[in-house]
């Protein structure tokens, strides 16, 4: 028990990343990817995997909007783009997240910055944007459903990959940005909701 | 040979013991960027869609040398138990749709385990077998910026940090009756009850750390020193080869993906 | 070695205290110096400006001079001040920046830029003083909390600091650790360093300190030689709002009868999956019905095993709970307890204080919350956000939903580290009061002075089991604490 001194909790906007901004960009970097990872428990199972691009904007959502209010700088989306796909390339999502995520990442932090890292319109696209990144661990299966579902078929068998393929027609893949869109407006007023309700009230965001 | 690097040799033939350094106790020495190589590799072998009997032999394969690093490092029970669980997923995989009905639907976590059971395994050789300074020493050798290297330490601190205090949140919510079946049902305020003081106990202890490390020089003008020494040997040379060797035998058998 | 001229600092977001109105401070090579003060007195404030995170990283109006080796501290940011001052905090848990022992022992003075070979014969020479040689490719999260600021020290001193800045660091510490740190404090002044100590918990720096400075406000009111405070009693070092200047004698339970009106603990033993010993092996344990129990041991002795057992949060620890010869098994105390945690923002979940306690009585009416609230001296705070407010007002809002709840078994984990005398009194009056009302009040603590002003019975515990347990004599009326 102690009365702890919190450093102050705005952020400057612009300018280099400093110790500080960094050390933020690693604490959220960290708890969007065990978020992610909570979410995507479900996704590990192959139906549900059909709505993964939707529960990880939602999920993400609470602490993305703490996140864009302790640091403004540009970079800080592009790094945990970048950490994000290194941590999915170890912990059991295809190697394409590596590039996809630092890519998608950059798009967004530039969004962002055009936004001055606090309009909400810039929010949105922004946050649409990266969790676009979600295209990297379903990327080994749209490039090749059909040897995916052949992979699967032995243990799934053929009815089951008779459905799923019925279900993952090339359409399938134009669901995921409408996912990622309204995942991505309910984690982000969700997200916000919550910086009002407690972040602000408590002083930390 | 330059003057540099003779010194480099007479300081490391005089130098002091430091047998906690690994390289100086009976730990396997391999520079960390050989690990994350092999990492990525077997990320390529086990994730590929590929179902061919070439790439269930290279998956195995590549999950044997993940049981020989293990073993490396003494770990002999965790060599051991993540192979069997690895058998069990092949043997599943193969025999499960002779099972009647749903059962044969078991085959599919034969194919996870498969699947996972040696990417996850290698991840975890690979941060166990890693200390922060030699991957800090790796990963500043690779010229990575310090706006990569610094977070990239914070998410490795920060892992755990978060498993430990959710586990302290978990605890409250359950003394006060705070979960499914007590006081609140709506997903949305679960969600709410566990993200909100997590994150709030994360931005303090980030503040702290944050005092810590100033005061402990990081981010300073100076010259970082390293005291783990980076360099390929013949073990790096030996993994490299080891885990291509899958990687070449899926290309060969049509890699896709 | 530290040059300090009339400072005045102004913290920019006002929140923080007292800041620094006129503060002089010359100390010099090999003098210990103990900072003290009640919270919020501007010791703190003090530490900072000596490691440059004044004004460098708290921004705020600085006027004054004020040097260290030299240097002027406006003009040195906190990270290249590092090669001379070395700074301990108060949490181990947020101090440490890498993974295991042996990175985090290196890591200030590779930070500096230092040589290689120094560091490693540095780091080798501090794991063995410190008795962490074993312990070096361990993960930090797996070490005790002594053990993990045992680590803070060794990463400072192995960068050979000049200058050595510790802010409350006895805190979250056990009797044997703040040994340890006396010990290490005794080293650096030995060795001729700079020590500044801001410090609540004096006693274990008697014989070390030179000097002790007394800050009120912002302003250093008093200074003390090492005579004047090795003198000094209880009842003076009060008068300044001090916590007790000397070691208390260990509180010997007497062996007497818990008496009539008893609690009984039976088969609480728990042991970890792979450990060979049990982490508590507690058969059967009696402790009187009415009264603050306190619950002490060294670090590993139990007592947190022993508290998620009595709470009910550990499934897997047996053992029955009898009160008023009602047996509760593990359910039954999860239903009936409340434990208030050493870190109470764990246990604070809701967006007002109002809330807070609501959710601890959902059927409660305004006017019975709003009477638990003026108890406890929360009206003023009632729709403010938990987290928004002060340590001690967390901990009371903690208690409030204790409070609230149909609880009648209420434990408090390590209530009163880092608090000064006030506050550590205040906590002290609210167990009386919740013992008043008829609750069991049980407190595990390594802080003596609480033990002594509040406690009735004593249970220490040592390696999971009880050695010996039995009721305190309080002299009531020593009133330092009351």
């Amino acid at each position: 028990m102690s009365a702890t001194h919190q450093p102050p909790a705005t952020a400057t906007t612009g300018g280099r990343l400093t110790v500080k901004d960094l050390i933020t960009v690693g604490v959220f970097s960290a708890f969007y990817i065990v978020a992610f990872y909570v979410a995507g428990m479900l996704g590990i199972i192959p139906i549900f995997m059909v709505l993964l691009a939707l529960m990880c904007p939602i999920v993400g959502g609470i602490p993305f909007m703490l996140y864009l209010t302790r640091v403004k700088k540009f970079g800080m989306v592009t790094i945990t783009g970048l950490l994000v796909g290194l941590v999915m390339t170890g912990g059991g999502h295809s190697w394409q997240s590596l590039i996809i995520a630092p890519l998608v990442a950059f798009l967004a932090d530039l969004i962002f910055r055009a936004g001055n890292y606090s309009s909400w319109k810039h929010t949105l696209a922004g946050y649409f944007v990266f969790s676009l990144w979600i295209f990297g661990p379903y990327l080994p299966m749209m490039l090749n459903l059909d040897a995916y579902l052949a992979a699967i078929e032995p243990a799934y068998g053929t009815e089951y990959v008779t459905t799923v393929k019925s279900l993952m027609q090339s359409w399938f893949w134009f669901t995921i940005p409408v996912q990622v869109a309204v995942g991505t407006l309910i984690g982000a007023y969700l997200g916000r909701g919550v910086l009002r309700k407690h972040f602000e009230r408590a002083g930390i965001a | 040979m330059s003057l540099a690097s003779v010194s480099a040799l007479s300081t490391t033939a005089v130098s002091t013991p430091a047998p906690w350094l690994n390289g100086r106790s009976g730990r396997a020495w391999l520079d960390p960027r050989t690990k994350a190589f092999a990492l990525i590799a077997i990320n390529v072998v086990t994730l590929s869609t590929n179902g061919s009997a070439t790439a269930w032999t290279a998956r195995s394969f590549a999950m044997g040398i993940v049981a020989v690093l293990w073993l490396s490092v003494g770990r002999v029970r965790t060599a051991l138990t993540t192979s069997l669980a690895f058998a069990v997923g092949l043997v599943l995989v193969q025999y499960a749709r002779l099972l009647p009905g749903q059962l044969a639907l078991i085959g599919g976590i034969g194919t996870l385990v498969v699947q996972f059971i040696p990417l996850v395994a290698m991840a975890s050789y690979l941060v166990y077998s890693t200390q922060v300074s030699e991957a800090v020493a790796a990963m500043e050798r690779m010229r990575l910026p310090r706006a990569v290297v610094i977070p990239f330490t914070v998410v490795l601190r920060f892992l755990p940090t978060i498993a430990q205090e959710h586990r302290s949140i978990s605890d409250a919510m359950r003394m006060r009756g705070i979960g499914f079946g007590g006081r609140v049902r709506s997903p949305l305020a679960m969600l709410e009850y566990r993200v909100v003081p997590l994150l709030v106990s994360l931005v303090r202890i980030g503040d702290e750390l944050t005092v810590s490390a100033l005061t402990r020089g990081l981010g300073g003008s100076r010259t970082r020193t390293h005291v783990s020494r980076t360099g390929f040997g013949w073990r790096d040379a030996l993994l490299a080869v080891a885990v291509l060797i899958p990687v070449v035998a899926l290309l060969g058998g049509g890699w896709r993906a | 070695m530290i040059e300090v001229r009339n400072v005045h600092f102004r913290y920019q977001h006002g929140e923080e205290g007292a800041g620094l109105s006129g503060v002089d401070l010359h100390a010099a090579a090999g003098e210990v110096i103990v900072v003290t003060g009640s919270s919020g007195c501007g010791k703190t404030t003090l530490t900072r400006l000596v490691n440059g995170l004044i004004p460098h990283f708290f921004e705020g109006d600085l006027s004054g001079e004020a040097s260290v080796a030299g240097r002027v501290v406006a003009d040195t940011p906190p990270a290249e001040a590092a090669d001379v001052v070395g700074s301990v905090f108060q949490n181990p848990r947020s101090q440490f920046f890498t993974v295991d022992v042996g990175s985090e022992l290196a890591f200030a003075a590779e930070n500096l830029g230092q040589d290689r070979d120094e560091i490693l014969a540095r780091v080798t020479e501090s794991a063995q003083q410190l008795g962490l040689d074993a312990f070096m490719d361990r993960s930090i999260f797996q070490l005790s909390g002594g053990q993990k600021q045992k680590v803070a020290c060794g990463s400072v001193w192995v960068s050979r600091p000049r200058v050595l800045v510790l802010d409350e660091p006895s805190s979250n510490l056990d009797a044997a650790t703040i040994a340890d740190l006396r010990g290490l404090i005794a080293g650096w002044k030995g060795a001729g360093c700079t020590v500044v100590v801001a410090e609540h918990r004096l006693h274990y720096l008697q014989g070390l300190a030179d000097r002790w400075l007394l800050m009120e406000n912002g302003q250093v009111t008093r200074e003390f030689s090492a005579a004047d405070m090795s003198a000094m009693d209880a009842a003076t070092a009060a008068s300044f709002g001090l916590r007790s200047p000397h070691p208390l004698p260990p509180p010997q339970p007497l062996a007497a009868p818990a008496g009539e009106d008893v609690v009984e603990l039976t088969g609480f033993v728990k042991t970890y999956p792979g450990a060979k010993a049990p982490a508590l092996d507690i058969a059967s344990l009696t402790l009187p019905r009415h009264g603050t129990v306190a619950i002490t041991g060294p670090n590993g002795a139990g007592k947190s095993t022993l508290t998620r057992a009595l709470v009910g949060l550990d499934k897997k620890a047996p053992g029955i709970l009898a009160i008023d010869g009602a047996r509760r098994d593990r359910k039954a105390r999860l239903a009936t307890s409340f434990l208030v945690m050493q870190d109470v923002n764990h246990q604070l979940f809701t967006e007002s204080v109002t809330e807070e306690i609501r959710l601890s009585a959902p059927d409660a009416d305004d006017a019975h919350l709003a009477t638990i609230l003026a108890g406890l001296d929360l009206t003023a705070v009632a729709e403010r956000h938990p987290m928004s407010l002060s340590g001690g007002q967390k901990q009371r809002v903690a208690i409030a939903a204790a409070v609230a709840s149909d609880a009648d078994v209420v434990i408090f984990d390590e209530p009163t580290s880092g608090l000064d005398l006030a506050h550590m009194a205040e906590v002290a009056a609210r167990l009386e009061e919740l013992v008043a009302a008829g609750r069991l009040v049980i407190v595990v603590t390594h802080d003596d002075e609480l033990v002594e002003a509040c406690a009735d019975y004593l249970v220490r515990l040592e390696g999971g089991r009880v050695v010996s347990a039995g009721p305190l004599l309080r002299e009531g009326a020593s009133g330092e604490a009351a």
